[in-house]
């Protein structure tokens, strides 16, 4: 996020808690270029033993990817009241692995109200504690109007999996 | 005396009345049945002659009307060929004219080919520009002249050509040989010049210039040819020419085949004579008086061969052919023409009368027309006073022949023409029958025929067997003869056909003139009473009345003759009759009169008299047998006086002997004589003997049943106390049974109160039952009813249930449109500027689907209320169908007990009813008993009333039987007739059987 004058456009996706402890409307942020594509409905295969965020693996164009409850992740899940999930297949970005650093993906399991929007760099950033997430998996929290805005660190929660208590 | 006088003058009457009879009857015998055979002769001769004359007469019109269209139609075969002839000739003459024409065009053609091309060789020889070149130069034009000229001459000459002109290339004449055309004179100077066109022409190349006037030649016309000499490329100047005026004079005047009047001709384009006519000594070529405006030349200038009938320039009719010339640089029409009288006329070597007129007289017509489309005779065979006039405009322009002309042009069809006084004819009478000869629909020539008027008169006066008074003819629609009565001369008048005087207004006419046929018998024009047959004759426009007559005086001539025949016949026999009458009658009446003479004699008793026989047949034997029978008479009375007297004798005796017999003396007996009274006194004696027997009898009986009369008295009166004891008796039975009549009557209708009341309550039960049945029926269809609503309702939830599944998959959809929209803005996001316009399609795309998920929404909404609401209906339907189905069980088991009720009441009705009959017996039983006890009872009171009755009578009879014993007491009998008996009074007491 640059922190200038200019109108970036970003996809926020909001999350089902109504509210953060402060009182406001909390959305995911993620870049137009990280989001590959918006699914409905796949089918997930559970694995044995995983923690309770990720949901399994589900194949995608030919590729075999996670599935990630971000909001249990976030432990802001609120109650789904019949609401309709959306898996969002999203850039991971260079990750060190084994094989050397390549573009990883992951799917994410998200509210149904995702919106293009541009925003401005008139927000500014807030500390992570005020809307009570681990800081570790943001990468950065903004306010805007009457809405507060997280941009996932997808790299550490892929990377970091095995430290969630289950 | 007076009285025998008076019958003789009787007898002399009826002898003389039977003579009248006789003669009455014998004439009427005679005359009756001859005046019934004359009268019937008459009758049946009459009207068979009649009916006779009649089918003559229709036989003879069939005939008549038959061989008149016979006739017509032939006449119009003829003029269809006539015009089919015209037609032939005309395309004959038209084909002959083509190949005339065509050969001519090519004869014109070639000597233009040849012209060209002889020229052009001629142009281009050496020699030629040699001389051309010489004759430019002064120095050497006279030699070149003297060189050349004779060779131009001669060259000339060959190709027939009037004369050449040298021509400068500055347009001054180098050399000529054309008288016309002065040398050194510059053919410039005025460019309107034949000349100076040539030259123009000619500086390019070899080329013709159309006859023109020429103003350097005096006005007089020119045609050249013109062609450039040339040196190289240099052109060293022209030379032109000059056509004779008369070039193709050998040509259009070669006139094989184009009879008298043919000829051919050429025209240019400015309608003005390329050739002289062969119809004037003057010259026409190119002469502005002579233009030749027709439509041949219009088509042939127009490049259209052809042919055709057309006024030509001489305002003649003639057959045309055309054909332009095909030539470079020329428009000229080629045309031969022959005049139409010629052409449509022909006449065979040899012969004296052309086709038509050979036709006509063949087939005796009077004449044969051809006439122009304007109405213009240009062909008569008979050449009368309408040859080469217009029938239209002309001096016969009111004739029937006219009018005909003009029906044909106007109808373009074949027309005939009533017969009319024809002017041109001598005002005789005259029909005509016209035909148009069509070419492209338009009438191009008018055949007609004069009708043989005298044929239609032979046809009419054929009436072979209606005798010497028939006459055959025909009336016009103006009820003018048409045709020459056959009986003209008998009524002094010379001619009928068309004689105003002689108008035939009579009812035949007039029925066939509308059309209609009979028969009858009708005056006539003539005023005569005939019988007539007539029908309607029509042929085309010819509307006709055919009437054939015979005189009724010449019909009815046999009949007369007939008539008098019989009455002469008749007389004679009346007067044979009256002669034969008299000898017959006189011959009876004598014989009658003496048998009556004869009876008159007899009355006075005088039976000696005989009839005087006259006679030998029936009345001769009567008057004999009449004799024989008074004779027989006579001796008859004698013999008859002589027994009387004696039968006299003996009744004075009998009556003698039985006079005692009138005082009692029973005793007494008649003598016995041997003559008729001898029978009377036998049987008087016994009867006598008889009498006395039954009066002993009546003696004896008659003193027995006065003995027996008092016994029977007393026992009858004993009898009648104990009869009205008994009656006593049964009169009190019938009282007692009377009374229980009464009570079993009462016990009757009380049963009867009973049975009526139950058959009430069975009715009740029975109409319950109905009710209950009616009530379970409507149940079931309630039943039924909420079944189908509920099975309805059902469906309806399905469908509710389809209609959201529907709207699930519309809002499945909605939702993947939302998400591929979402899809579509984030990689138009991501895309940056490019992705702008993708954007704004992704934007759309998301706002579709939301209106569209926003709508399956409120579908969904929709579907949820009204499964909700069927829900409830059908839960509502389920009560309503438990309770129908147990008012439906209740009805059922009130209608078993109604059942039930309604048995039992049957039963008791029945009982009931059985118990009201039986005591309805009894109580008519009780009342025959009780009648019966009564009848008894009278009876009773008779039989004691009788009892006494008989009593009183019983003691009448004896005192009768008393008396009878003092009656027959006087009678004096003998001793053996008074036997007498006493009955014993225990026989008595048997016979009565009576009782103790």
């Amino acid at each position: 996020m640059n922190k200038t004058t200019s109108i970036d456009k970003v996809v926020a996706v909001r999350v089902r808690q109504q509210v953060s402890e402060d009182g406001r409307r909390l959305f995911f942020l993620f870049t137009p270029g990280q989001v590959e594509e918006v699914l409905s409905d796949i089918v997930v295969q559970p694995l044995p033993f995983a923690p309770a965020f990720l949901q399994g693996l589900t194949y995608w164009r030919e590729s075999l990817l996670p599935v990630i409850d971000l909001e249990e992740r976030f432990a802001i899940k609120g109650e789904e009241n019949g609401g309709v999930s959306r898996f969002v297949v999203v850039r991971v970005g260079a990750m060190e692995n084994e094989a050397g650093g390549e573009v990883f993906r992951c799917v994410l399991k998200l509210s149904d109200e995702i919106f293009p929007m541009d925003i401005s760099a008139s927000g500014f950033v807030v500390e992570n504690k005020d809307i009570g997430i681990e800081p570790s998996l943001v990468r950065g929290t903004y306010r805007l109007n009457e809405n507060s805005y997280i941009v996932p660190n997808l790299v550490y929660i892929l990377q970091n999996q095995s430290d969630v208590e289950r | 005396m007076a009285e025998k006088s008076t019958k003789n003058i009787t007898r002399k009457n009826a002898g003389m009345g039977i003579r009248i009879k006789l003669l009455f009857w014998l004439l009427l015998i005679a005359l009756i049945p001859m005046g019934l055979i004359g009268v019937t002769s008459y009758s049946l001769s009459s009207s068979s002659l009649e009916k006779q004359s009649f089918d003559n007469l229709e036989s003879m019109l069939n005939l008549q009307r038959q061989t008149l269209e016979d006739y017509f139609s032939e006449r119009t075969r003829n003029l269809e060929n006539l015009v089919d002839d015209v037609q032939i000739l005309k395309e004959k003459e038209f084909a002959k004219m083509t190949a005339i024409k065509m050969q001519k065009e090519k004869q014109v053609s070639s000597f233009f080919e040849l012209r060209f091309r002889d020229i052009a060789t001629f142009v281009t020889a050496s020699q030629q520009k040699e001389a051309f070149t010489a004759l430019s130069s002064l120095d050497s034009f006279q030699e070149a002249n003297n060189k050349y000229s004779t060779y131009f001459k001669g060259w000339l000459n060959d190709q027939g050509l009037e004369s050449l002109i040298m021509v400068g290339t500055d347009g001054r004449v180098i050399y000529s040989t054309d008288e016309g055309i002065d040398m050194g004179s510059s053919l410039t100077v005025e460019k309107g010049t034949p000349e100076f066109a040539a030259y123009d022409k000619g500086r390019k190349q070899v080329a013709f210039t159309d006859f023109v006037r020429s103003s350097l030649r005096e006005d007089a016309p020119a045609a050249y040819f013109s062609a450039p000499v040339k040196q190289g490329e240099t052109t060293l100047g022209v030379i032109l020419f000059r056509l004779p005026n008369n070039a193709f004079a050998d040509i259009m005047q070669e006139r094989t085949s184009l009879g008298e009047t043919g000829e051919t001709y050429m025209v240019g384009p400015d309608g003005m004579f390329r050739t002289d006519s062969r119809y004037f000594e003057e010259s026409t070529l190119i002469r502005q008086d002579f233009l030749v405006d027709t439509e041949s030349v219009a088509e042939g200038l127009a490049d259209i061969t052809g042919e055709r009938v057309i006024i030509n320039y001489r305002g003649e009719y003639v057959l045309s052919s055309y054909v332009p010339v095909s030539v470079e640089g020329l428009s000229w029409v080629l045309i031969v023409e022959i005049d139409q009288v010629e052409a449509m006329t022909p006449r065979q070597k040899g012969q004296e009368l052309d086709y038509f007129a050979a036709y006509a007289k063949k087939y005796g017509y009077p004449d044969l027309y051809l006439l122009e489309p304007d109405g213009y005779i240009f062909y008569s065979a008979a050449h009368h006073g309408d040859y080469r006039t217009n029938i239209l405009t002309g001096e016969f322009k009111d004739s029937s022949f006219s009018k005909t002309v003009q029906t044909v042009l106007e109808n373009k069809k074949m027309v005939i023409s009533d017969i009319n006084h024809y002017q041109a004819a001598d005002n005789k009478a005259a029909s005509f029958l016209a035909m148009p000869f069509l070419q492209d629909d338009q009438v191009s020539m008018i055949v007609a025929l004069r009708l043989p008027i005298q044929q239609i008169n032979a046809i009419m006066a054929t009436h072979g067997g209606l005798g010497g008074t028939g006459d055959s003819y025909l009336v016009g629609s103006d009820k003018l003869w048409r045709t020459e009565s056959l009986q003209a001369k008998n009524h002094n008048v010379k001619s009928t056909s068309l004689n105003p005087k002689l108008k035939v207004d009579t009812k035949p006419v007039r029925e066939a003139l509308a059309g209609k046929s009979g028969t009858g018998i009708t005056v006539n024009g003539f005023g005569d009473t005939v019988l007539a047959s007539w029908k309607p004759f029509s042929f085309q426009d010819l509307n006709w009345a055919i009437v054939n007559e015979v005189s009724q005086a010449e019909i009815s001539k046999p009949v007369t003759k007939l008539l008098n025949t019989s009455l002469m016949l008749a007389a004679g026999g009346v007067v044979a009759v009256l002669l034969l009458s008299f000898l017959v009658s006189g011959g009876i009446t004598r014989q009658v009169g003496a048998i009556m003479s004869a009876m008159s004699r007899v009355e006075t008793g005088d039976y000696d008299t005989r009839a005087e026989v006259i006679s030998n047949d029936e009345l001769g034997t009567m008057a004999s047998s009449f004799n024989e029978m008074i004779g027989t008479t006579k001796d008859l009375i004698t013999d008859r006086q002589e027994e009387h007297d004696q039968l006299q004798q003996s009744i004075m005796e009998l009556l003698m002997d039985i006079s005692a017999l009138s005082e009692g003396d029973m005793t007494v007996r008649a003598t016995v004589h041997e003559d008729a009274t001898g029978t009377v006194a036998d049987s008087l004696n016994m009867m006598l003997e008889e009498l006395s027997l039954a009066i002993a009898k009546i003696k004896k009986y008659s003193e027995e049943v006065g003995v027996t009369a008092n016994t029977l008295s007393s026992s009858t009166d004993k009898l009648a106390v104990r009869s009205d004891a008994q009656a006593e008796l049964v009169t009190g039975a019938v009282r007692e049974i009377n009374k229980m009549t009464k009570a079993i009557g009462e016990a009757a209708m009380r049963a009867q109160a009973s049975a009526e009341t139950s058959a009430l309550s069975t009715i009740a039960a029975t109409e319950g039952t109905k009710a209950v049945e009616d009530t379970g029926r409507a149940m079931d269809a309630i039943r039924g009813n909420v079944q189908d609503t509920a099975r309805a309702i059902k469906r309806l939830g399905e469908s509710s249930q389809e209609i959201s599944d529907f709207a699930r998959t519309i809002n499945e959809i909605s939702d993947r449109t939302s998400i591929l929209a979402l899809n579509a803005s984030i990689q138009a996001a991501a895309a940056g500027e490019e992705g702008r316009g993708f954007a704004v399609v992704a934007e759309e795309i998301q706002r579709l689907s939301e209106r569209s998920a926003g709508s399956t929404r409120q579908i969904d909404t929709l579907v949820r209320n009204i499964l909700g609401e069927i829900s409830d209906a059908g839960v509502s339907m389920d009560s309503s169908i438990q309770e129908v189905v147990r008012g439906t069980k209740l009805s059922e088991d009130a209608l078993a007990k109604l059942n039930d009720i309604n048995t039992r009441s049957a039963e008791v009705t029945e009982l009931i009813g059985a118990v009201s009959r039986t005591t309805n017996e009894q109580a008519t039983s009780s009342g025959e008993v009780a009648k019966t006890m009564n009848e008894i009872g009278v009876i009773s009171t008779e039989s004691a009333r009788e009892t006494r009755t008989s009593s009183t009578s019983i003691r009448d009879m004896a005192h009768v039987a008393d008396e009878m014993l003092q009656a027959v007491a006087i009678f004096k009998l003998n001793a053996d007739n008074t036997g007498s008996q006493s009955i014993e009074a225990d026989d008595l007491s048997i016979l009565l059987g009576e009782d103790s």
